[in-house]
């Protein structure tokens, strides 16, 4: 069971399916609009660095193939719909010829970029509905009592 | 420097050798930090934890390659 100790966190104020959307469409705005402000913004940071970076390395064209590299680009679609605009905008160029092996840097970073991201997408979710949410307790507290309050 | 910026979203370097190796770290190092993000309740803790973590990946790849490597030359 996940155990959270999350103080600001409170389960059922938001509706998960809109927190996970929006933690699709940019990378820790679930948890921001949870009001896990810092959390959100290390997430987005991590994430977002770790996809354009795969970007810049591989090149836009070559990495956002849903043709030469499928399985990847369905798993960098979890960076959000920022991944179906890149191939868009791109999509008329010619893939450049590269091996795979001096190329697979480039698309396992974006690849693993939506990875992480459905990951922080499913906490988003797990956060607003409230999921296996019980408070952290110290090694050595004494049991409590169903309204919470310390057994005597 | 903006052209230096936007050839490396058009142009693909090749990583060989130890290069294409340290390209390993920050991916982990992004693991790391959204592993811990996630996990930890006080995001006070983060950087303690990241580096833990970041460590105890990179080390422990580090020792399964040597120790794969010790096989493969026992048995070549």
């Amino acid at each position: 069971m996940a155990r959270y100790a999350d103080a600001s966190r409170q389960a059922g104020t938001a509706n998960p399916a809109i927190i996970g959307l929006a933690a699709w469409a940019v990378p820790g705005l679930g948890h921001w609009l949870l009001g896990q402000r810092s959390r959100a913004i290390v997430l987005f940071v991590a994430v977002m660095l770790t996809y354009w970076t795969g970007v810049a390395v591989g090149g836009v064209r070559y990495t956002a193939d849903p043709t030469g590299n499928t399985l990847w680009f369905v798993a960098q679609t979890g960076v959000g719909p920022q991944v179906l605009a890149l191939y868009m905008a791109t999509a008329r160029q010619e893939v450049p010829a590269v091996p795979w092996p001096d190329s697979d840097i480039a698309v396992i970073y974006a690849g693993v970029a939506g990875l992480l991201n459905m990951l922080v997408i499913l906490d988003a979710i797990g956060r607003a509905a409230g999921a296996d949410v019980v408070p952290v307790e110290a090694p050595n507290a004494s049991p409590a009592s169903p309204d919470g309050r310390a057994a005597s | 420097m903006l052209n230096l910026t936007l050839a490396l979203f058009a142009v693909m370097p090749i990583f060989t050798g130890l290069s294409r190796l340290l390209m390993l770290l920050p991916l982990v190092l992004a693991i790391s930090v959204v592993h811990k993000a996630m996990k930890l309740p006080k995001m006070s803790d983060l950087p303690t934890a990241v580096l833990a973590l970041w460590a105890t990946i990179v080390v422990g790849m580090i020792g399964l390659g040597v120790g794969l490597l010790v096989i493969y030359r026992l048995l070549a």
